[in-house]
């Protein structure tokens, strides 16, 4: 089995030539890569989360969805919130008028703030709110009544999986010194809402409430 | 012909002293007692930074480092204990064992050798530099990218990522040289009637490492390459601005990194397969089957690499691939673990501490391997990734898997390499407080990972400071336990009870024919196998 030096030089030379060729194949991955990735569909995770919500547009076929609507008062606020429009069986693409009636049963003025939890939340992205009492704060005086729109679209590419879906208002009271005070079971209804409701956050209102809600976990 | 063996036996005759010794040798036997050498000051260099880390981490809050300086030695240790310390150390083995094992007079290419081994301390001089020119004038920003070197913080650190940069080429030419010497050596100079499967299977173990070395390393001294042009040449490979894309940078960078955790193992699965037939008195059980789970466990290492990197972004089918892939190789690893335990399986065994150190192995690498599949699961990963989970994860890989396989190696043929005995009571109680400090240093990463404590901080959020605490206290009672095993090494080579040829009555093979230690040159004429 020994063999002669010319045979290890043939040997080592055959196996330095495949280092050198694997040196090659690192350059040669460079240009090749993005293709690589393009054919095998690499990139393409974040395609769903960086698609741009734009205004409901007719051109893929509309289909029936029912939406229900649903509203809670965070236990911070004394107000009556409940939805006038209960159920709608709607098309897809063509935008829809719901409303909601509030009523401050407290003795003072307080603002409050409502902020949506959409079920199944795969269907959040679809749902296109063009007017909504939610962009704003909501202040009502003692005893007062007031009634909310929400003017929306269901997107049309909605995954045709989910022909159900639940909008969920929660009206919260913004006032910082009402979200500290440490209470109890009832921040379980804003838990959900940090991943799904989307535009014109109050900002004031997040951040007062967050370390109220970290103890609470 | 002729004229070559009669210049090649009269080099043989004169027997160098001194520093040309050394310098010029061309002995595998020298070569090896080098790297050995060196690889045992580079693990203390490596485990000095290691002691700051967790000096550092004692308390929460900042210390005695600040958070540049504190990545910089998180860099440089996670560097020299991989390219310094693991790499050589089984080099050093290969070059000692290999020729003796398979009744060779020498590697196959012996000048060649002397090369490899001799580029590596101007590399490691490269190496300690690219972490201390940040404190001389106009040195720069500190290495703070971690091991891994990923742009775009790579191509900002300042001219102390390119001493890093050639030092990583010299690493990597020294390793491809001595692994072409170590597979041509095999693959010729085995004595007549030592074929493929009658060859020990820490020949295998290297020659599948050699293999793998040849295939990823050039890879990473191509993307360490772009780095550097894109460092100082303009070029894009990784700049998005330009057209490049720094993920590639970490797909060439893990298409070499996760191989490598393979080639540092492997030596060691190797040595373990030699020292627990030895300390059972029993043939290795399942000898092909464990050839054959090295081959499986380098092939399918190559192709799982983005198991790493599955928050960047990939396709579901793409992570399901890797992950599948990933979660397959512990079938192989777990068949070689089962190949040892069935091996154990009533035979006489003695404990020793090569086999203490081996039976370590074989259960607290078990612990890593499990905690590789958790991680290999790609919902948990999102959760585990850059957590301590992932350190205390691949301490208790490389911590069992490599070092304890190489003390176990280091300790089986140290009699045979010195020629005395070493001090078996001292050794034993290295193995104690170094296996029992190292578990209470690394389990409690894994709690704290899981709680949330992320890698490469400084600083920790107080409700990490008891685990971080007792990991500390630990961390450095494990570190300064290596003095005792530098001491136990010193007494051996010093003197000691002479050692018989063959020093362990259960073990076999070629290299306990010769005596201990081995002449300067041996199997001159070539053993007869059976």
């Amino acid at each position: 089995m020994t063999r002669s030096p010319p045979a290890h030089r043939r040997t080592a030379l055959l196996i330095g030539g495949i280092a050198l060729g694997m040196f090659g194949l690192g350059f040669a991955l460079a240009p090749y890569y993005s293709q690589i990735c393009a054919a095998l569909g690499i990139q393409v995770a974040n395609a769903p989360r960086t698609r741009v919500l734009g205004p409901p547009s007719a051109e893929p076929v509309a289909r029936p969805v029912t939406v229900r609507f649903d509203a809670n008062v965070n236990g911070n606020l004394p107000w009556e919130f409940a939805p006038v429009t209960r159920k709608l069986e709607i098309n897809t693409g063509s935008l829809h008028n719901a409303t909601f009636r509030v009523r401050n049963l407290g003795d003072r003025t307080l603002t409050g703030r409502a902020v949506v939890n959409i079920t199944p939340w795969q269907a959040t992205p679809y749902v296109d709110k063009t007017e909504c009492f939610c962009f704003q704060e909501q202040p009502l005086a003692a005893g007062e009544e007031a009634e909310l729109t929400l003017r929306f679209a269901v997107l049309p590419d909605l995954p045709s999986e989910y022909s159900n879906i639940t909008l969920s208002y929660t009206f919260m009271n913004i006032d910082p010194d009402a979200v500290a005070r440490p209470h109890g079971h009832d921040d379980d209804h804003s838990h959900d809402d940090h991943h799904s409701h989307d535009k014109g956050r109050d900002q004031a209102h997040e951040t007062a409430h967050e370390p109220a809600q970290r103890h609470a976990e | 012909m002729s004229t070559t063996a009669s210049a090649l036996h009269s080099e043989h005759e004169h027997h160098p002293y001194g520093w040309r010794r050394w310098l010029f040798s061309t002995n595998h036997k020298d070569i090896g007692t080098l790297y050995l050498l060196f690889a045992l000051t580079m693990f203390f260099l490596g485990g000095l930074s290691a002691m700051a880390i967790r000096a550092e981490l004692l308390y929460p809050g900042l210390q005695m480092l600040d958070p540049d300086l504190y990545n910089n030695i998180l860099t440089n240790h996670a560097l020299i204990m991989i390219f310094g310390a693991v790499m050589p150390a089984g080099a050093g083995i290969a070059n000692w064992m290999i020729p003796l094992m398979i009744g060779a007079p020498d590697m196959a290419l012996p000048r060649l050798n002397n090369l490899s081994f001799w580029i590596l301390p101007a590399a490691a001089m490269m190496l300690v530099l690219s972490f201390i020119v940040p404190f001389f004038p106009g040195g720069g920003t500190q290495v703070n990218t971690g091991w891994t070197l990923y742009p775009p913080l790579s191509v900002q650190v300042g001219m102390s990522m390119d001493f890093l940069i050639f030092a990583i080429h010299l690493l990597g030419i020294s390793s491809v040289l001595a692994s072409i010497n170590i597979i041509v050596t095999i693959l010729n100079m085995r004595a007549p009637g030592m074929t493929m499967f009658k060859m020990p299977i820490f020949c295998w173990a290297w020659f599948v490492t050699a293999f793998l070395l040849i295939l990823v390393v050039p890879i990473i001294a191509g993307g360490v390459t772009m780095l550097l042009f894109d460092r100082h040449f303009g070029t894009s490979f990784f700049n998005a601005a330009g057209g490049g894309d720094p993920v590639l940078f970490q797909h060439l960078f893990w298409f070499f990194g996760h191989p490598e955790v393979y080639i540092l193992i492997l030596p060691a699965i190797g040595a373990l397969a030699q020292v627990i037939p030895a300390f059972s008195r029993k043939p290795l059980f399942g000898y092909k089957s464990t050839v054959g789970s090295m081959l499986v466990i380098a092939t399918l290492g190559m192709v799982v690499w983005a198991h790493h990197q599955y928050t960047i972004g990939m396709s579901l089918g793409t992570v399901s691939y890797f992950m599948i892939g990933t979660i397959l190789i512990s079938i192989p690893v777990g068949l070689i673990i089962f190949n040892f335990i069935a091996t154990m399986w009533r035979g006489a065994m003695t404990f020793e501490t090569p086999m203490l150190f081996a039976t370590a192995m074989v259960l607290l690498f078990s612990f890593g391997g499990l905690t590789g599949v958790m991680l290999a699961v790609i919902p948990a990963d999102v959760q585990y990734h850059d957590s301590m989970f992932v350190v205390a994860h691949f301490h208790y890989v490389l911590i069992p898997g490599a070092i304890y396989g190489l003390f176990a190696a280091v300790f089986y043929w140290l009699p045979k390499w010195t020629g005395h005995m070493y001090d078996e009571k001292l050794a034993k109680i290295f193995f104690w407080v170094n296996m029992i400090s190292f578990n209470i240093t690394f389990f409690p990463q894994h709690f704290l990972g899981l709680a949330g404590m992320p890698r490469r901080i400084i600083d920790y959020n107080v409700i990490f400071a008891e685990f971080n605490f007792l990991s500390s206290v630990a961390g450095l009672i494990y570190g300064f336990s290596h003095l005792l095993f530098l001491y136990i090494i010193i007494k051996a080579i010093r003197g000691g009870q002479q050692a018989k040829n063959k020093v362990w009555e259960g073990a076999t093979g070629l290299e306990w024919e010769l005596p201990s230690p081995p002449p300067f040159h041996s199997w001159e004429t070539a053993p007869k196998i059976k």
